[in-house]
């Protein structure tokens, strides 16, 4: 009788455990880097005023002095929930709790989607951000398909 | 009152007055508001905050639609919070809010009339 009642224990034991990973990763890859900072920064000059005595008529002359200030450009590095990813990781969050609330499997699936997309949408980086997202997505998906949920075959 | 209906009524309240006070309380000495800087995004949460509230009516009012309204309270609000407050995570506003939605949304779940 065990044999028969261990496997979909396991099973169930290990769709939650997914799903509660992946949920955490989301919440994970919304705080942690998405895109590499591309700033370059222009160091500021300046140049001193010079004065030259004049012993002849007791004046004196100074040149002006001249200074430019530094400047930065491009863009710093964002984190997840300042990039576009953070409505498709929340939208993935809400659609993960609510399959697990209400046991609809399907939605795990869409918000495997969601997951996806939102990295694909950012551009592929492989920073931390975005490691944490794939592997949601893929524990994601494997708690859907491992409840029974799998796609249609033509 | 139940117990249930008491705490559902504090979080409802508490979603309103959270969002509200973060919309227009300058917390965080910018000298400016929401409602100054983008006053139609200030509207927008503040009536998705009103509209929370809908799910404690009872179910002979709106027709029945009383949680279905709530729920698109709640709804807007989370997308106000991504939108909006989740890239400015950091400041006292976005931490109002956040618990102001996460009171609307607890409050909404936590319905008898739940239908999601």
């Amino acid at each position: 009788m065990l044999g028969t009642t261990r496997g979909p224990v396991v099973t169930l034991t290990r769709h939650r455990v997914a799903v509660l990973a992946a949920g955490l990763l989301t919440v994970l890859a919304l705080g942690l880097p998405w895109t590499a900072s591309t700033e370059v920064t222009t160091g500021g000059w300046y140049v001193a005023s010079t004065c030259i005595p004049n012993f002849n008529d007791g004046t004196i002359w100074c040149s002006g002095s001249y200074a430019s200030p530094g400047f930065t450009t491009g863009s710093a590095g964002l984190s997840g929930n300042e990039t576009v990813a953070r409505v498709f990781l929340v939208g993935a969050l809400v659609l993960i709790t609510i399959a697990s609330v209400r046991q609809k499997p399907r939605l795990l699936l869409v918000a495997g989607a969601a997951l996806v997309l939102g990295i694909l949408l950012t551009g592929l980086t492989l920073l931390g951000g975005q490691v944490a997202a794939v592997l949601a997505a893929a524990l994601v998906l494997y708690a859907s398909f491992s409840a029974g949920v799998a796609p249609a075959r033509a | 009152m139940s117990t249930g209906e008491v705490v559902r009524l504090v979080l409802h309240v508490l979603a309103l007055l959270l969002v509200a006070l973060g919309l227009s309380a300058d917390l965080d000495d910018r000298d400016s508001v929401l409602w100054s800087d983008t006053w139609t995004w200030a509207g927008f949460a503040t009536l998705m905050a009103l509209a929370q509230g809908a799910a404690l009516l009872p179910r002979t009012v709106l027709s029945g639609a009383g949680w279905t309204t709530g729920a698109v309270g709640a709804g807007g609000l989370l997308l106000f919070w991504t939108l909006l407050m989740l890239p400015l995570i950091s400041t006292n506003m976005a931490f109002l809010v956040t618990l102001g939605t996460a009171c609307a949304t607890a409050a909404v779940l936590l319905s008898p009339d739940r239908k999601l």
